[in-house]
């Protein structure tokens, strides 16, 4: 009988619920019927009664009234506690200088981190039917692989709202309206997109101005965003004006979007044209097939609303179904249809082409979280670190504590509110950093202010608030269960009979640890400043240098060329269709007449100088001949790559052969260019032809030999402005250009180059902290050294040797691993510039320097200092 | 009538005090309840009752012995309060005023069926 106890959860929960005053009486009242009825009854049965007993207990009567906490002393508890946190930051100045200044660094990046997280995920939350909408995602499959698209073709839209009753509105956006508007004393450029009358009201854009369910309905309105308004009329209420977009015709403003703090992944337009206007431009021609052709979907974009407790499963036989009638056709072609939820859009789970406006991937979001964890992981080591090695000096405190009758949770708290406060302090340090920290990082690349912006608004003050109380438990959590640990009659009796963590060497591998990490970033920051300073230098095969590129803008290539060609300045001008080697690429299949298997070759259309402006090598052949037909296309000139893969062999053979284009036209081979880099140098050389294609140029190339470019700039602006006064001169030198595209790896140097030094300042800073103490704590023992004579030298050495060995090991594990790690990336450029030893050493050198400054720093001080001062004291 | 409030199980309880006398605490009066009147009571109830009478001043406390069965936990004994007696006494009578007003035809009735 002895052993038959009632379930110990079910009393532990009546001694909860249970008044104060009756739980003793009442808890022996049911032990004693337990105990009876288990003479009567089965032990299952008993603890069922016993079970019903304690459940009929819980009733107003009986349940402690809710006032009973306040009676307790937590409040005074709780100002002990930090009380006695504020004494002892104030008596460890320098520790707690250390801890507060580590933690506030890495908080600072941990907040623009959370600040530009928080402000992604904000992306349609504030849709009230967010939870209905979806939009119809495409994945496209041919012979050339397969991809997937955010967009999806524009009469999908029409099947889903005739074919399911389940859909209660559809959602269209096509991408691309605008051009040079004219509202009758100026003309503006303005870009936006065309969308469906149902965008307002499903998409919640709340208008200035105008009727949101009226807006959009009739062809040729427009709705402005209250910038455009401003920047077209001077005015917001411009309800009823007309815009004209030329050719296009003349468009009326039914309404002004009302500015918001609101984020949607719907942005980046400055004008909504109505989507009722489509089937008119088709039958202008200026528009072709968009609102009839299934294959049409690479820039319109289709959501739906689905019903109340419809599930989007149940759609997908539908679209499953569609997709392969629409698109059988073609035997080649699979295209499936999937729906992605709105609240699901930004930040994206998954890798999807053609997204109407910037979308972070989920991807980015882990790394970038991943990066300030490891800064503020580190920086929380510090803390434990040093609180475990001041252990000594708190021990007594926590000794008599304990015999005055504190419980281990008390301790506990105790120093768990003393972590608190430091991060506490340390969020408003780190808040003051953010505040240098943001035009920083706006200052990286100019785009980023639009799409990564931060969101300052409560909700995000909140989670720094959660996430500092979050890291101060993180942080103290180690040491608090670790002092509170503390046996008070050994630690009074004697204390130097405990060992710290001598088994563990926790400490040691917190510091390893630490610097691994810092070497990791100074590495990968080295490797990508070689990268970005290799492409830079890289010889693409032909020259940028003196080359200013002119986009056209619309304007005549001749009439451009023939003003500026008057200019002193101006050696030549030579046109294309766009510039090579930024990353931009237009291709089309070719063949060999004779020989079945086509090439997907990169091509571009330029003039008859271009070759020899931006000094292309001619391997045989020449450039189009003069009398080349400026309306039909007669010659092609192509890379030694492409008569390789031809099967032409020879270059010098192979002048005058054939290539046969799609569309059954015939081009013949004039000249053979020498391979080069026509594209970033992440991609390999493969197939590229020029074309002789007069109507095809948008950039003007002009060969320029100026003493002094900033006013030959400026003539060529005035020039310019007679040719076309609404656009601006917009121009770039070639190798400007060139850099520009490698920024990245730039932006990415100076990221990583940031963390690094965060990581090396936080490691340091703990490192000085760690020699601080070991060096203080061994005073004595130095002082008896160098009177038994010891010379500083060796004292040195033995005070440094620990560190520095645990140093060494870091830049073992490190090296290795940054080589590894880096090579990953490396491995997708198809031109790099190999892992040097000097990527390797020279982090590594940096950090062995900066760890034997921070140490001898102290060990030197300690090792200099004379013995009768130390000795004497006590 | 206002004066004294007694609901039925409240009465029971009273009146189960009163014949447990010096014996009255939790258990023993959940006992007696159920062998002399054949009918289950929770100890929620039970503990809920006496709480409200305690309240009305109709019984008072003191804590008892503790035992063994009961894991060291005190009982708590219960006794009637004079205004307590006075409760019952009053319910009783009132009871019989009313017995004593019933027509005889009409239980007579009642038992023929």
């Amino acid at each position: 009988m002895k052993d038959s106890k009632p379930s110990q959860i079910l009393l532990r929960f009546f001694r909860w619920f249970c008044h104060p005053d009756l739980h003793t009486y009442v808890e022996g009242d049911l032990l004693e019927l337990y105990s009876d009825r288990l003479l009567t009854l089965s032990k299952r049965k008993s603890n069922y009664k016993f079970f019903i007993d304690v459940l009929l207990l819980f009733r107003p009567s009986i349940i402690r009234p809710y006032q009973i906490n306040s009676y307790s002393n937590n409040n005074t508890m709780l100002r002990n506690y930090l009380k006695i946190a504020v004494r002892s930051i104030l008596r460890h100045k320098t520790f707690s200088m250390i801890n507060i200044f580590g933690l506030a660094l890495s908080m600072s990046v941990c907040l623009l981190v959370i600040s530009v997280i928080t402000n992604q995920y904000r992306s349609d939350q504030h849709n009230p039917l967010k939870d209905n909408i979806y939009r119809v995602n495409t994945n496209y499959t041919d012979q050339r692989g397969s991809e997937n698209f955010a967009s999806a073709p524009i009469v999908l839209a029409e099947a889903l709202s005739e074919g399911l009753s389940s859909v209660t509105d559809v959602v269209t956006i096509y991408k691309r309206f605008g051009g040079d508007a004219d509202v009758s004393d100026k003309i503006v450029p303005v870009e936006g997109y065309m969308a469906s009358a149902s965008l307002l009201r499903i998409m919640d854009f709340p208008l200035l101005y105008g009727e949101k369910d009226e807006a959009l309905k009739e062809p040729y309105s427009v709705v402005l965003t209250e910038a455009t308004a401003i920047k077209l009329f001077n005015d917001k209420d411009v309800v009823g004006k007309t815009i004209s977009f030329g050719e296009s015709g003349e468009y009326t403003v039914t309404g002004v979007l009302k500015k918001t703090d609101n984020k949607s992944h719907i942005d980046g337009f400055e004008i909504l044209a109505s989507a009722s206007t489509i089937p008119i431009l088709e039958q202008k021609g200026m528009l072709n097939g968009v609102s009839t052709n299934w294959e049409s979907f690479y820039i319109s974009f289709v959501y739906f609303v689905l019903k109340d407790g419809v599930s989007s499963d149940e759609i997908a036989p539908y679209l499953n179904k569609l997709a392969e009638e629409k698109y059988a056709y073609d035997e080649n072609l699979t295209v499936n249809f999937s729906m992605q939820s709105l609240s699901r859009i930004n930040p994206s789970p998954v890798k999807l082409g053609n997204q109407l406006f910037f979308v972070i991937p989920e991807l980015v979001i882990l790394f970038l979280s991943g990066l300030a964890i490891m800064i503020m992981l580190s920086a929380c080591f510090n803390y434990t670190n040093l609180s475990i090695a001041m252990a000594l000096s708190r021990a007594k405190e926590i000794g008599i504590r304990k015999v005055s009758g504190a419980f281990r949770k008390q301790i506990f708290m105790q120093f768990i509110t003393e972590s608190i406060v430091i991060s506490l302090l340390s969020l408003i340090a780190a808040f003051g950093i953010l505040q240098l920290l943001i035009p920083a990082f706006y200052a990286l690349d100019p785009r980023i202010p639009e799409i990564l912006g931060i969101n300052n608004g409560w909700s995000t003050y909140t989670v720094f608030f959660v996430f500092t109380v979050f890291v101060g438990v993180l942080a103290g959590l180690f040491p608090a269960l670790y002092m509170s640990k503390l046996n008070p009659s050994s630690i009074l009796k004697d204390f130097s009979k405990i060992k710290l963590f001598t088994k563990l060497n926790l400490r040691k591998v917190l510091i390893v640890f630490q610097f691994t990490l810092s070497l990791l970033f100074i590495i990968s920051a080295t490797i990508l400043h070689s990268q970005f300073k290799y492409s830079l230098n890289f010889d693409l095969g032909f020259t940028q240098e003196n080359i200013l590129n002119v986009d056209l803008q619309g304007n005549d290539f001749q009439l451009v060329k023939n003003s500026f060609g008057s200019q002193s300045e101006v050696i030549d001008v030579g046109g294309s269709l766009y510039t090579l080697g930024i990353g931009r690429t237009n291709n089309e299949w070719m063949r060999n007449p004779e020989r079945p298997d086509s090439l997907l070759v990169i091509y571009s259309a330029i003039t008859r100088n271009y070759l020899s402006i931006l000094d292309h090598q001619l391997v045989a052949g020449t450039t189009f001949p003069e009398n080349a037909s400026d309306s039909t296309e007669q010659y092609i000139i192509v890379n030694e790559y492409m008569i390789k893969n031809l099967g032409y062999g020879n270059s010098l053979d192979a002048i005058g052969e054939i290539v046969h284009l799609a569309g059954s036209r015939d081009l013949e081979i004039v000249g053979v260019v020498k391979d080069f880099n026509y594209a970033e140098l992440d991609d390999p050389i493969h197939e590229f032809a020029f074309r002789y294609d007069p109507s095809e140029l948008r950039v003007a190339h002009m060969l320029i030999q100026s003493d002094d470019i900033q006013a030959t700039i400026f003539d060529l602006e005035k020039k310019w402005s007679k040719i076309d006064p609404i656009h601006e001169f917009s121009y770039s030198f070639y190798d400007d250009q060139i850099t520009e595209t490698y920024g990245v790896f730039f932006i990415m140097t100076k990221v990583i180059g940031f963390f690094a030094f965060l990581a090396i300042s936080i490691s340091s800073l703990g490192l000085l902290g760690m020699a601080v103490y070991s060096t203080e704590s061994r005073l004595k023992e130095i002082g008896i050294r160098k009177a038994l004579g010891a010379n500083p030298g060796n004292l040195v050495y033995l005070l440094s040797r620990g560190f520095m060995g645990l140093l060494l090991l870091s830049v073992l594990i490190a090296v290795p691993l940054a080589w590894f790690g880096n090579n990953l990336w490396l491995a997708e450029q198809a031109f790099k510039a190999p892992i040097s030893a000097f990527d390797l050493l020279f982090g590594s050198l940096l950090l062995l320097i900066l760890g034997l400054f921070t140490i001898s720093s102290q060990t030197l001080k300690a090792a200099n200092a004379n013995p009768v001062e130390t000795l004497r004291i006590e | 009538m206002k004066k004294y409030q007694l609901g039925e199980f409240e009465e029971i309880v009273m009146l189960t005090v009163g014949v447990l006398y010096k014996e009255a605490y939790g258990v023993s009066i959940k006992r007696e309840i159920e062998t002399r009147l054949s009918r289950s009571v929770s100890v929620g109830a039970l503990q809920s009752a006496l709480k409200r009478l305690e309240q009305k001043g109709y019984l008072k406390t003191h804590e008892g012995e503790s035992t063994q069965e009961r894991a060291g936990r005190p009982k708590r004994y219960f006794e009637m309060t004079s205004s307590g007696t006075e409760a019952v006494r009053f319910a009783r009578d009132s009871r019989n005023e009313l017995w004593d007003a019933i027509p005889r035809v009409a239980l007579e009735l009642k038992f023929n069926l």
